[in-house]
């Protein structure tokens, strides 16, 4: 792939990583620099991808959707190794309206609904590619959705009568 | 399941969170990245001491360096 489609494909779709990343971990850092991984992994294995398989949005979320779990494990592992370095947890410093919003009830859902919800609901992914993305059944995706939905109405619900 | 099946006020709830993007580009720079990283937030040291160090273990500290030097003695 030459340096022009790959600028080309950047252009087209790097907002959207960036707005997935941001939404599942909310940290700019973080979803910045996957967002760049992204594309340089792309650029690297593009030979892996078979256009008759799978679509090249999905193709490079799912790409994302790996850096994001890596690179969160990685982050965990440090943060428990040296726990100065980082903030306390963000719920900690979370003022009450902001405890009201839709921000805050997703980072209480557990992270595969969360992962489920987001790309369903921002980006309008099928049922089927959000399982192609997570390399989980579709079965999994529609139970995951079906719970994810059902706690954020919860969440949701309790904080406006709060 | 389709988007339309989500009930209207959780719609609306959603919604509200909106995401800007940043400037990103697409060359990764290892000088921007470290950058980045020194000036990340970092929790208070003052705040890690506080909570790991009480007066209760203040008052043993010098019992347990006494207790562990116990053995150079005999050496």
């Amino acid at each position: 792939m030459n340096s022009n489609d790959l600028e080309d494909l950047f252009n087209k779709y790097h907002k959207q990583i960036y707005q997935f990343t941001y939404r599942y971990t909310q940290d700019e850092t973080l979803s910045s620099d996957v967002v760049q991984d992204t594309f340089i992994k792309f650029d690297k294995y593009a030979e892996n991808f078979d256009p008759a398989k799978s679509h090249i949005r999905t193709f490079l979320f799912r790409i994302a959707y790996q850096l994001t779990m890596t690179k969160l494990k990685r982050k965990n592992k440090l943060k428990k190794l040296l726990p100065f370095l980082y903030e306390t947890k963000q719920s900690e410093t979370i003022s009450l309206e902001e405890k009201l919003s839709v921000r805050a009830a997703l980072t209480e859902l557990p992270a595969e609904q969360r992962s489920v919800i987001i790309l369903f609901y921002y980006h309008d992914l099928t049922q089927h590619q959000i399982a192609e993305i997570m390399q989980i059944p579709v079965g999994t995706v529609k139970s995951r959705l079906h719970h994810a939905l059902k706690k954020l109405k919860q969440l949701l619900e309790a904080d406006d009568n709060e | 399941m389709n988007k339309q099946d989500i009930p209207e006020e959780l719609k609306k709830k959603l919604d509200q969170f909106a995401v800007e993007t940043p400037d990103i580009s697409l060359k990764k720079s290892l000088s921007h990245r470290i950058g980045s990283w020194i000036t990340a937030p970092v929790k208070n040291p003052a705040d890690y001491l506080s909570i790991h160090i009480t007066p209760r273990r203040m008052a043993l500290f010098p019992l347990v360096i006494i207790v562990s030097s116990l053995p150079f003695a005999f050496i």
